[in-house]
């Protein structure tokens, strides 16, 4: 009995955590180092309105490869049971969402961590698909989903040169 | 209903409840992970090369170098599966069973540790509910069992009302056109009900406001009498298979529909008092 106390103190306390953290309570989420304390704020206030999708090509002296996506997102009737396509799909869009965040800081952007994760992605499917590229490039696009398929380029980056891994 | 109130009156078979139909999501969660081995590996969306990078401790990333690298990264998942299978077969060690949940739970935070990207609000209810799974099933008691109960159903109605409460507040979520918005997606949607919504303003506005209501007033729902509280999980089984067939949002069924018999436990004591 002795340790139970404790243990429904420790409890408590977390569920008290958890309704600040709903509350976007300033500086919460910096001591939270396992992540145990959720967000439940789904597709809210505003949902993503947009289909993101990514786009590579490979670049040389003389001409510019047509692009390519680095993964392609077909979703299957059987998505209700097993949708791994769903991880790489919300893996874009938080990538987007770190990469934007550096938007206002041009001299960070080429060197931070999500947009050296694309970078890095493009340039391994370039090198397997062509090594005749010297460079690569990569841009993010969006879509109106089954509205309108036109897609907008909302971030280019720039051509960097092809390491062969 | 007496039928179902019946393992309501056992605390532990409540939690194992729980537990498994969690543990099933994490099942199918690290499989779909395992098929998509390639995109950890060096050049990929999830690889560890330049996520390394973030990391500061020098003891963690130690660990990190190892641990995270492909393909030792993937020894996360089969021990998520293996941890899985082991608490299907083992109902009655509870110190076994509240091992296999402190691993999932572990090996979920080490993921998170690794990258952030591609974690859902599913992984983290999931691991809410294997920690919690955890402490009960070691200390093993009937009070912190119960308090683990209904640590999970106030997890779940704290879940609704947040979604619900800060979307009732959008104008654009109440007329519908925000759902609208995810229904045109291919990821969030497909184009048989994109084709049955995009003009039928009235039936977004309907599904929006039924969402909202139901979300909203989940406060309330294990107060309510056994008729109306069954209809709200009646309700709420059928929100969370639709997000399943129409959104893809797989994992969500078994996270948050392996904490409603917690909340059924939770509704019977209510009603006892």
């Amino acid at each position: 009995m002795s340790i139970d106390f404790p243990i429904l103190a420790f409890i408590a306390v977390w569920f008290i955590f958890s309704i600040l953290a709903q509350l976007n309570t300033p500086g919460i989420h910096r001591f939270d180092y396992f992540k145990v304390l959720p967000t439940y704020k789904f597709f809210s206030p505003r949902p993503v309105s947009k289909d993101f999708c990514i786009y590579i090509r490979g670049v040389t002296d003389d001409c510019k490869d047509n692009w390519t996506p680095l993964f392609y997102n077909k979703k299957q009737w059987w998505c209700f049971i097993w949708n791994p396509q769903l991880r790489l799909s919300k893996a874009l869009n938080d990538l987007f969402d770190q990469l934007e965040s550096f938007r206002n800081s041009a001299d960070l952007l080429h060197i931070s961590i999500p947009y050296l994760i694309l970078l890095n992605s493009a340039n391994a499917q370039i090198v397997l698909a062509n090594n005749q590229c010297t460079h690569v490039q990569f841009m993010i696009g969006c879509y109106e989903g089954y509205n309108d398929t036109r897609i907008t380029i909302i971030f280019l980056s720039n051509i960097h040169v092809l390491e062969i891994l | 209903m007496d039928h179902l109130n019946c393992f309501a009156q056992n605390s532990f078979l409540t939690l194992y409840l729980v537990i498994c139909i969690c543990a099933v999501g994490v099942l199918i969660s690290a499989f779909e992970w395992l098929s998509m081995h390639k995109h950890f590996a060096a050049g990929g969306l999830f690889s560890w090369e330049i996520r390394r990078m973030g990391t500061h401790s020098t003891s963690f990333e130690k660990l990190a170098q190892w641990l995270f690298s492909y393909p030792n990264v993937l020894i996360l998942f089969f021990i998520q599966i293996t941890a899985t299978i082991t608490i299907f077969i083992s109902s009655t060690n509870h110190i076994l069973i509240g091992s296999c949940c402190l691993i999932i739970a572990l090996s979920s935070i080490l993921l998170n540790f690794r990258a952030t990207e591609g974690i859902s609000g599913a992984d983290k209810m999931t691991r809410l509910i294997m920690i919690i799974g955890s402490i009960s099933f070691f200390r093993s008691t009937p009070l912190v069992t119960s308090a683990g109960l209904i640590f999970i159903s106030l997890q779940l109605i704290l879940a609704y009302c947040t979604a619900g409460w800060v979307r009732l507040f959008v104008p654009t979520w109440r007329n519908g056109t925000d759902l609208a918005l995810v229904l045109r997606q291919h990821t969030y949607s497909n184009k048989f009900v994109w084709s049955l919504t995009k003009n039928n303003k009235l039936l977004l506005k309907f599904v929006a406001l039924f969402i909202l209501f139901f979300e909203c007033s989940f406060l309330i729902c294990p107060l309510l009498s056994s008729t109306l509280f069954y209809i709200y999980l009646g309700c709420g089984i059928l929100f969370h298979l639709s997000n399943a067939f129409i959104m893809g949002l797989n994992s969500f069924v078994w996270s948050f529909l392996s904490t409603y018999p917690a909340l059924i436990w939770l509704h019977y004591y209510i009603t006892l008092f």
